[in-house]
């Protein structure tokens, strides 16, 4: 059992990196009149780089979302983290603090964080989360912050170029080395956790107190996932915007091929999720070219469909409550 | 010595006394039956000998240790504790879900693939182990949660209504597998409504009512 599972995750790995390097390079390269290499360095390698970046910290911190709430529909941008981080930025962005810098990734990371632990206090009782509550508080804290969003870009300089859309699709056109720098290092301390705890999420789907009795601090696990999701999602969101749906559906694809095992799922999801927001910018950027459309709205065309035949498997099987 | 001892222990949850200062001891090697009606404290009572609730009052020792000094993962290797309910464990298989117990609690050991050839063969899921265990039916889950917690190896297995859902088969099965267990040297302690089979094979029954024992 172990050797297949293990030699199906190698391959699934070695497919996912081939991939990432054949967009990575492809995105490089196409769409210029003029391939100069200064270009190439300044503007289009930050943007690929970040796109890498943000897709694997969305589809882990989907994948790691699922397995602590024990719920197939949790993911950044339906519970709410996505956009609270979104309305971090456009607050701190509002007091001044530069974009694409590590000041602002802080403050996506903390107002983030607050409404997680917010969404996650309105759907426990007795330290069991409630899924449809969870999902519930997730929209009301994510139109809540987009309100926030609303109120604070009137007050943030218009030549930045953040408009009210760019927050809610999400955009790597502005994207830089900076903004590199500000988000990938707190990316991979949220990877580092998450796939530190991985082992120890499997358990959590027989309920936190079978998982106790078994010697798994559920609490603790929880605790150190939810500190994962916020600095694998806010801090990407505070340079590039909401962008949905990749935490949702990168780890249930892997799933058909891997099964539920964290150890396997989290790493290949990184993969995936690098892979699906670079192809995703990769069309955002060359389908209507020169016109450039949000690269949030290409990975919803895909998501969303996706969701939506998951909520329907939910209600079927009697997971969701009426 | 006691294993384990209860001394005054009270649960109180909600503005509700669960558990009121029951004072108790379950020798090594012993069967015990815990029995009463629904919502007398029985499922508390056994959480609490589990350390998985906390005592308001009093206090739990296993082998003279307190219960809440001891780490979750050292807990998992002297007690191993089953509750009411069979959950599906989202997609995993059977395989996934028995190594748990390995992984977790028992730990790396010599005799583990013996030890779990032996427990497969008792609780009869030889057959299931490349199955979903979300797919299984609720008596087939069950035999596979109580082959799961064996495999803990731990010295007391606490069981709440590890009968409630299996049909006559499985309940000969268990009956099999517990007394296999006394035999082999480890304490069981189990909430029942099946009073012929406390009452027959059980070393001590503690008949609960309204948080305390009654008699036992």
């Amino acid at each position: 059992m172990n050797v297949s599972s293990g030699g199906r995750f190698a391959l699934i790995m070695m497919i996912g990196v081939m991939a990432v390097g054949v967009v990575f390079a492809a995105s490089l390269v196409t769409g210029f009149a003029d391939i100069s290499p200064q270009i190439v360095w300044s503007i289009r390698a930050p943007r690929v780089v970040l796109t890498l970046v943000v897709g694997a910290g969305l589809a882990v911190a989907g994948g790691l979302l699922q397995g602590v709430f024990g719920n197939p529909l949790a993911a950044p941008s339906i519970i709410g983290v996505s956009a609270s981080g979104a309305a971090g930025a456009s607050i701190g962005a509002a007091l001044g603090i530069p974009f694409n810098s590590i000041p602002l990734a802080f403050m996506g990371v903390i107002i983030a964080g607050v409404g997680l632990i917010v969404v996650r206090s309105i759907a426990s009782r007795d330290g069991k989360v409630n899924s449809t509550a969870l999902l519930l508080g997730g929209v009301a804290i994510s139109f809540f912050s987009l309100a926030l969003v609303l109120l604070a870009t009137p007050f943030v300089n218009r030549e930045a170029g953040r408009s009210f859309s760019f927050w809610a699709n999400g955009s790597f056109a502005l994207a830089t080395w900076s903004g590199v720098i500000a988000v990938a290092p707190l990316v991979v301390v949220g990877l580092v956790i998450a796939f530190g705890i991985a082992s120890r999420v499997d358990p959590l789907s027989l309920g936190s107190i079978a998982a106790r009795a078994l010697g798994v601090d559920a609490d603790r696990v929880t605790q150190y996932a939810l500190v994962a999701v916020v600095l694998l999602v806010a801090p990407g969101v505070t340079v590039v915007g909401i962008i949905a749906f990749v935490g949702l559906v990168v780890p249930h694809a892997l799933r058909l091929f891997l099964g539920p095992r964290n150890t396997f799922l989290l790493p290949a999801s990184a993969v995936f999720g690098a892979l699906l927001v670079a192809s995703a910018d990769f069309i955002s950027r060359n389908m209507l070219a020169p016109a450039e459309i949000p690269v949030g709205a290409v990975t919803a065309l895909v998501g969303a469909p996706v969701f939506l035949v998951l909520l329907r498997q939910m209600v079927r099987r009697g997971v969701m409550s009426t | 010595m006691a294993l384990l001892e209860l001394k005054g222990v009270s649960l109180l949850t909600s503005g509700v006394e669960r558990v009121a200062s029951v004072t108790a001891s379950v020798d090594a090697g012993q069967l015990v039956a815990i029995v009463g009606p629904n919502g007398s404290g029985k499922s508390s009572l056994l959480g609490l000998m589990a350390g998985l609730l906390t005592p308001t009052r009093g206090s739990v020792l296993l082998d003279g240790r307190l219960v809440s000094s001891m780490g979750l993962r050292e807990l998992a290797t002297q007690r191993a504790w089953l509750g009411q309910s069979t959950p599906g464990a989202d997609n995993f298989t059977v395989a996934e879900v028995l190594n748990w117990g390995r992984i977790f609690a028992a730990g790396e050991t010599s005799d583990a693939q013996s030890a779990l050839d032996e427990v497969v063969e008792v609780f009869e899921v030889q057959d299931l182990m490349t199955a979903r265990l979300h797919r299984l039916s609720g008596g087939q889950r069950q035999r596979v949660h109580l082959a799961r917690i064996w495999l803990q190896g731990a010295r007391i297995t606490l069981l709440d209504e590890p009968d409630s859902s299996l049909d006559e088969t499985g309940r000969s099965m268990l009956r099999g597998a517990v007394q296999e267990c006394v035999r082999a040297g480890r304490t069981v302690a189990l909430v029942t409504h099946d009073r012929g089979w406390a009452m027959s094979e059980a070393d001590l029954v503690w008949e609960v009512c309204a948080g305390r024992i009654v008699v036992g």
